[in-house]
C-alpha cells in the first residue's frame, strides 16, 4: 500500500530500549540527580549560583527577583522546567535544609512545616558573603575549566571552585536512576578542620578524621543516638543514622508538667511535622497512652515548640521512650554517600571524599598562582624595560626626534635597526644599535607618559619593580614547594574558618534502645475457659459465678487466673507455649472464643495438648511428667516462669512424647496404666526431683510395644476411681509396688 | 459439615482468609474499572473523538493510509497540528511521563488518562482488561509514530510507550506498525547556500569538516516545540523528507528480558546494567 519512497531505518526493539534507556539513565545520574564530590553542587544548582555572579547579584547589592534569576539561568544555561530551577534556588535559601544557606532569599522561602516558598514573581534574592567568597572566587582567575553551554553561545564553569568540601557541610540528596544519593550536612568548622588534618597526615584514619568530624550537624539540632555507628558508616558511606528530636520537661503550676519538643528530628521537616502531631493524637486516642492531656504546636520565629500536657503523676520517661519507639519522634536517616568523582557515581567514604576535595584544592590553587605568576612575569617585564628605558631616556627621545615612523622607533628599539634614523652623533647612533628591547616593552615605552620622567616617579617604579620581584617570588615559592602550598591553603582554610564557622546544633551520644512499659492494666480476677477444640477465651468472674454449670460440662478447661497472669500449655511434643492473659480475649459467656493457634505459637496440626494452667498456680506447685515410654520426673513449677512465648518444657527421647503432666503437690503416689492392660502404684517420692531439661527415670517396666496411657496422682486417704472396661475400677485397690516393676493385670 | 471445618480453618489462619478476601477484593475492583472503562469505550467509539478531546484526528478513514503521531508534550502538539497534513495525519498529545506498564497494576493501568486516551484512538482494544479485545484487524493507523524530545526525557519516554506498545499491545510491533519520529538535532545555517538540518551528532562531525568554523551558524533543537511548525512538517512530518524508524523484534526472549530488566521493579539487575553500559552512554548535559 505504501507507494512513497521513505527514508526508514529498521531497528531492534531491545536495541532502541537499551539505548534510550541508558542515555537516559547516565544523563540523569551524572548531569541532573547527583552532586559532584567536588563541589557538591548538582548542575542545576552550580548554574544557578554561577548565573546569579554574572548578573552581579552580590551580597552587599540589592535584591533581585527571583523569576528574573530563574529565567536568565534557564535561558542560558539549564534549557529545563522553570520550576526545578526555582526550587533548587529556594532550597538554597533555607536555613533549616542547609547547613550553611549558599542564597540569601528576602520574601516568603517556605517555613519549617512544609509551607512552600511564594510564587518567584514576588520573592526576591542575592548570593551570599559566604557563597561569594568561596564559591565563586578567582573564577576570572582560570581557576575552572569552562565549557560552552547548550546552545554554544555562553560559556559556564564545569565546577564551582569551591574551598570547602560543601558535599559534606551542605549534604546532599537525589533520587537517580537504579541509585540514589543522601548525605547529612556537617559542621563547617569540623569539616574545614578534617580537610588539614588529612592534609597534614594524609594516611590519617576515618577514625582519626572523626577526632574532628564528630557526626552529622543537622540545622535542625537534634540527637544522633548511635554514635558508635557512625565510624562504620564513615568508612563505608553506606549506613543509618539514628535521630531523635530534643525533649524538655517544663514543670507548671500546681505540679503539672509538660514535655516541650525543642528541636526536631532532620528527618520531620516539613509536612512531617504534621503527621507527628496526628501519631500522638492517635496515640491518645487509641488509650495506648492516658498521659496526655492536651497537644499543641506553639512553633513560631523563636523555633520549633510542640507542647504535650501531662497529667500530674505522669512517668515522663516512660512517655518520651514511648514516643520514641511509637512515633517519629526518633527516626532513622538513611546515608548513602554516592557523588559523582571523576565521572562516574560512586559511594566514597568520609575519607575519600576529603581525599576529593584537598586535591581539588591544590588544582585549584595551582591553578590560580599560576595565572597570578604568569601576571607578574608579564608586569616584571615591563618594569624591566622601563626602568631601563629611564636610564637611556635621552638616546631615546633621540631616536624619537630622528624617526619618521612609529614602526622606525620600534625597529630600533627592538632590534638595533638604526637605518634612516637621523641622529645627533655617531656615538648615539652606536649606542641605539645596541638596544635590545622586547615587543612588549616597546609598546610600553612609546605609550609612557612624561610625567613619569620625573625623579620620584622613578623611584616609585623602582619600589614596584621590587614588589613585583617579591610576588614572583613567593609564587615561586607556592608552586614548587607542597609546604607552602599547603600553608596557603590551611591558611585560607583557617580565615573560612574563623569566618563562617557556627556552633554544632546536633549533639551526637549513644544512647539506649528506648524501651517503655505499657500502661499496667487494672489487675482483675477472671475466669479462663478453652473448650475441646482448643478456643479460648476470659470472663469475668461474675459470669462465671452466674455459668458455673454450664461452663464446666461444656469447657474442657475451667480455672480462675489473674488477667496479669499467663496461661501455660504443655504439649505430647514437650513444648511449653505461654499466653498472656491479656492478649485473650475477654468477652461474654456466649461469644465465641480465639483458637489457641492464634494467641501462641501452638500449632493444633502438630500437637496436642495435655495440660493446661495458669502460671501464678504453677510457680507454686511440682509438676509430675510422665511420658510414653513411661519417663517419669517431677519438676519445680518456677522453671516454667519465663519471658519467651514458647520453651522446651522437658527433654524427650527418640520417638517418645509426653502423655501427663499435672500438679503432684499433695499427691503421694502415682499410677501408670500401660496399653498392655497392666497397672503399677507407686510412692511419689520414689520419682526424685530434677530441672526441666532432665529426662526422668523409668516408672514401669513395659513389654514389647507396650507404652503408657495414662497417668494418675493420688491420695492415699482418698478413693479414685476410674473406667476400666466398662466397669469402675478403684485406683486405690492396685497392689503398691515399686517404682520400675510390671505391675500387676486386673482380672475382671 | 463443609461449612464447619472452613469455620475452624479460617479461624486458625487468618493469614489465609486475608489474603482469600484481599484477592476478592482486588478482583472486584479490576472489574469495576474494566466495566467502567468498557462502558466508555463502548460509549465513546460512535464518535472519533475521545474522553477528553485531545485526539486531532484525520480526514481519510482507510487504516492503510493513515498515521498518528504521539506527540511529547502539549507545547510541541499544538505546532503538530498545524502542521501536519490532515488528510492522513493525526496527531495525539500527551503530557509528560507516561505510567510505567511495567511496575503499575492492571487497574492502575486502566485507569491512567494517557493510556486510555491511546487505546481509545488506536481503537483495536487492549490485550487485557477490557475483556481481552485486542483485534489488530481494527487498528485505524497503519503507522503509530512516537514523537518525542530529541533530549534524553524524550528518550525515557520512548521507552515508557513502547514498553506499553510491547506489554499489551504486543502484535502492532510483530507487524511493524510502531515507528519513532526523528526530529533533526541540528540545524545549520550557512552564510553562503542552503540551510540543512543534521539528524545525528555523526552529521554534524561531517559537516564540521567540509565546512570553516565561523561560515555558519548552528542551531540545536532541544524539543519539539522550538521547531515552527513549517519546519516540523519539513523535517519530522513529510513523509518525502521526514527519516522514521521502525520498530521490529529479533529476538522475543531478549524483548521481554530487556523489559523486565529496565523497566521492571527489580532494582539490583538495572544497576549493574547500568554499570555495564555506562560508557556507551550518550550524556546530555
Amino acid at each position: 500500500m505504501d507507494t512513497k519512497q521513505e527514508n526508514i531505518i529498521r531497528t531492534d526493539y531491545a536495541e532502541v530500549m537499551q539505548k534510550s534507556y541508558i542515555d537516559y539513565a547516565m544523563s540523569v545520574i551524572i548531569s541532573r540527580a547527583l552532586p559532584d564530590v567536588r563541589d557538591g553542587l548538582k548542575p542545576v544548582q552550580r548554574r544557578t549560583l554561577y548565573d546569579m555572579y554574572e548578573l552581579g547579584i552580590r551580597y552587599d547589592r540589592p535584591y533581585r527577583k527571583c523569576a528574573r534569576i530563574v529565567g536568565d539561568t534557564m535561558g542560558k544555561y539549564h534549557p529545563h522546567g522553570d520550576s526545578s530551577i526555582y526550587e533548587s534556588l529556594v532550597v538554597m535559601a533555607q536555613d533549616f535544609k542547609k547547613g550553611k544557606t549558599l542564597v540569601d532569599g528576602h520574601g516568603n522561602f517556605g517555613s519549617i512545616e512544609g509551607d512552600g516558598a511564594a510564587a518567584m514573581r514576588y520573592t526576591e534574592a542575592r548570593l551570599e558573603k559566604l557563597t561569594q567568597e568561596v564559591f565563586l572566587a578567582d573564577l576570572d582567575k582560570d581557576v575552572v575549566d569552562f565549557m560552552p553551554n547548550f546552545d554554544e553561545t555562553e560559556k559556564e564553569p564545569v565546577v564551582l571552585p569551591v574551598k570547602i568540601p560543601n558535599i559534606l557541610v551542605n549534604g546532599a540528596e537525589g533520587i537517580a536512576v537504579g541509585m540514589a544519593t543522601s548525605i547529612p550536612p556537617h559542621n563547617l568548622g569540623e569539616v574545614v578542620d578534617a580537610v588539614k588534618a588529612y592534609m597534614k597526615d594524609n594516611d590519617i584514619s576515618v577514625k582519626g578524621l572523626m577526632r574532628y568530624v564528630k557526626g552529622p550537624d543537622f540545622p535542625t539540632g537534634g540527637i544522633v543516638v548511635n554514635k558508635d555507628e557512625l565510624r562504620k558508616i564513615y568508612e563505608t558511606g553506606v549506613g543509618k543514622i539514628r535521630l531523635r528530636g530534643r525533649v524538655e520537661v517544663e514543670k507548671l503550676k500546681g505540679g503539672r508538667m509538660q514535655l516541650v519538643i525543642t528541636e526536631i528530628p532532620y528527618t520531620m521537616l516539613g509536612a512531617n511535622i504534621g503527621k507527628f502531631l496526628n501519631d500522638v493524637a492517635a496515640l491518645v486516642e487509641t488509650k495506648k497512652t492516658t498521659d496526655i492531656v492536651d497537644i499543641s504546636n506553639q512553633s513560631s520565629k523563636e523555633g520549633i515548640r510542640i507542647v504535650l500536657e501531662l497529667r500530674k503523676d505522669t512517668d515522663v520517661e516512660n512517655l518520651t521512650n514511648m514516643l520514641y519507639k511509637k512515633t517519629r519522634l526518633e527516626d532513622t536517616f538513611g546515608v548513602n554517600m554516592l557523588a559523582v568523582a571523576d565521572g562516574r557515581p560512586e559511594t566514597l567514604s568520609l575519607k575519600q571524599i576529603i581525599e576529593h576535595h584537598v586535591d581539588f584544592l591544590f588544582e585549584l590553587t595551582t591553578r590560580k598562582y599560576n595565572t597570578l605568576l604568569n601576571k607578574e612575569l608579564e608586569k616584571k617585564e615591563i618594569q624591566e624595560g622601563l626602568i631601563k628605558a629611564c636610564d637611556v631616556i635621552d638616546l631615546i627621545i633621540e631616536i624619537l626626534r630622528g624617526s619618521k615612523s612609529r614602526e622606525q622607533v620600534k625597529k630600533c628599539l627592538v632590534d638595533g635597526v638604526t637605518e634612516g634614523i637621523r641622529f645627533k652623533s655617531k656615538a648615539s647612533e652606536k649606542a641605539a644599535a645596541k638596544l635590545r628591547f622586547s615587543e612588549k616593552q616597546a609598546t610600553a615605552i612609546l605609550e609612557m607618559r612624561l610625567y613619569k620622567l620625573i625623579g620620584l616617579e622613578i623611584e616609585a617604579l623602582q619600589a614596584e619593580y621590587a614588589e613585583t620581584m617579591k610576588n614572583i617570588a613567593r609564587y615561586r615559592d607556592i608552586l614548587d614547594n607542597y609546604s607552602s602550598m599547603s600553608e596557603v591553603i590551611m591558611d585560607e582554610l583557617d580565615s573560612i574558618k574563623k569566618e563562617y564557622n557556627t556552633k554544632r546544633k546536633t549533639s551526637v551520644e549513644n544512647a539506649e534502645e528506648a524501651v517503655y512499659e505499657e500502661k499496667k492494666m487494672e489487675e482483675m480476677e477472671v475466669c479462663f475457659l478453652m473448650d475441646r477444640f482448643g478456643y479460648m477465651k476470659l470472663i469475668d468472674k461474675t459470669a462465671y459465678e452466674r455459668n458455673r454449670e454450664a461452663a464446666h460440662s461444656e469447657y474442657k478447661y475451667v480455672f480462675p487466673c489473674m488477667n496479669t497472669d499467663k496461661i501455660c500449655i504443655f504439649t505430647d511434643s514437650g513444648k511449653m507455649h505461654a499466653i498472656k492473659a491479656a492478649d485473650i480475649p475477654l468477652v461474654r459467656f456466649r461469644d465465641k472464643g480465639t483458637p489457641a493457634d492464634n494467641l501462641s505459637n501452638y500449632d493444633s496440626a502438630k500437637e496436642q495438648m495435655i495440660y493446661v494452667a495458669p502460671l501464678g498456680q504453677i510457680r507454686e506447685a511440682r509438676l509430675l511428667f510422665v511420658t510414653e515410654k513411661s519417663m517419669c520426673k517431677l519438676v519445680e513449677g518456677a522453671e516454667f516462669d519465663a519471658s519467651k512465648r514458647t520453651i522446651a518444657a522437658t527433654r524427650l527421647g527418640e520417638d517418645d512424647r509426653l502423655i501427663f503432666v499435672g500438679n503432684a503437690g499433695e499427691m503421694d503416689q502415682v499410677v501408670l496404666q500401660s496399653s498392655g492392660g497392666y497397672f503399677l502404684r507407686f510412692l511419689k517420692s520414689e520419682i526424685s526431683l530434677m530441672k526441666k531439661t532432665a529426662m526422668g527415670v523409668r516408672g514401669m517396666k513395659l513389654g514389647e510395644n507396650e507404652v503408657v496411657k495414662h497417668a494418675y496422682l493420688l491420695e492415699s486417704h482418698q478413693e479414685y476411681a476410674i473406667t476400666f472396661h466398662d466397669k469402675p475400677y478403684v485406683l486405690n485397690k492396685v497392689k503398691l509396688a515399686k517404682r520400675d516393676t510390671r505391675g500387676v493385670k486386673p482380672r475382671i | 459439615m463443609l461449612g464447619e471445618q472452613l469455620v475452624l480453618f479460617f479461624d486458625r489462619n487468618l493469614e489465609t482468609l486475608k489474603t482469600v478476601l484481599s484477592c476478592a477484593e482486588k478482583a472486584a475492583k479490576i472489574r469495576k474499572t474494566e466495566e467502567r472503562a468498557k462502558t466508555n469505550l463502548l460509549t465513546k467509539q460512535k464518535y472519533s473523538f475521545d474522553s477528553n478531546g485531545k485526539l486531532a484526528n484525520c480526514e481519510k478513514k482507510d487504516p492503510s493510509l493513515c498515521e498518528i503521531f504521539i506527540v511529547e508534550g502539549d507545547s510541541a502538539g499544538g505546532s503538530a497540528k498545524t502542521a501536519r497534513d490532515r488528510n492522513y495525519q493525526a496527531i495525539l498529545p500527551i503530557r509528560g511521563k507516561i505510567l510505567n506498564v511495567e511496575k503499575a497494576s492492571i487497574d492502575k493501568i486502566l485507569a491512567n488518562a494517557e493510556i486510555k486516551t491511546m487505546i481509545n484512538a488506536f481503537g483495536c482494544g487492549f490485550s487485557e482488561g477490557y475483556g481481552n479485545d485486542f483485534d489488530i484487524s481494527k487498528l485505524r493507523y497503519d503507522k503509530i509514530v512516537i514523537m518525542a524530545d530529541a533530549d534524553v526525557d524524550g528518550a525515557h519516554i520512548s521507552t515508557l510507550l513502547l514498553t506499553l506498545f510491547y506489554r499489551f499491545m504486543p502484535e502492532l510491533i510483530y507487524e511493524g506498525h510502531v515507528y519513532i519520529a526523528m526530529p533533526p538535532l541540528y540545524k545549520v545555517m550557512p552564510k553562503k547556500g542552503a540551510e540543512e538540518y543534521l539528524y545525528d551528532d555523526k552529521a554534524l562531525e561531517k559537516y564540521r569538516r567540509s565546512h570553516k568554523p565561523g561560515s555558519f551558524t548552528l542551531q540545536r533543537y532541544k524539543g519539539l516545540g522550538e521547531m515552527d511548525a513549517q519546519q516540523l512538517w519539513e523535517t519530522t512530518l513529510n513523509p518525502e523528507t521526514r527519516m522514521m524508524k521502525r520498530v521490529e523484534i529479533e529476538d522475543a526472549r531478549l524483548a521481554s528480558s530487556v523489559t523486565e530488566v529496565l523497566m521492571g521493579s527489580d532494582v539490583p539487575p538495572r544497576k549493574s546494567f547500568i554499570y555495564e553500559h555506562a560508557r556507551d552512554a550518550e550524556i546530555d548535559i
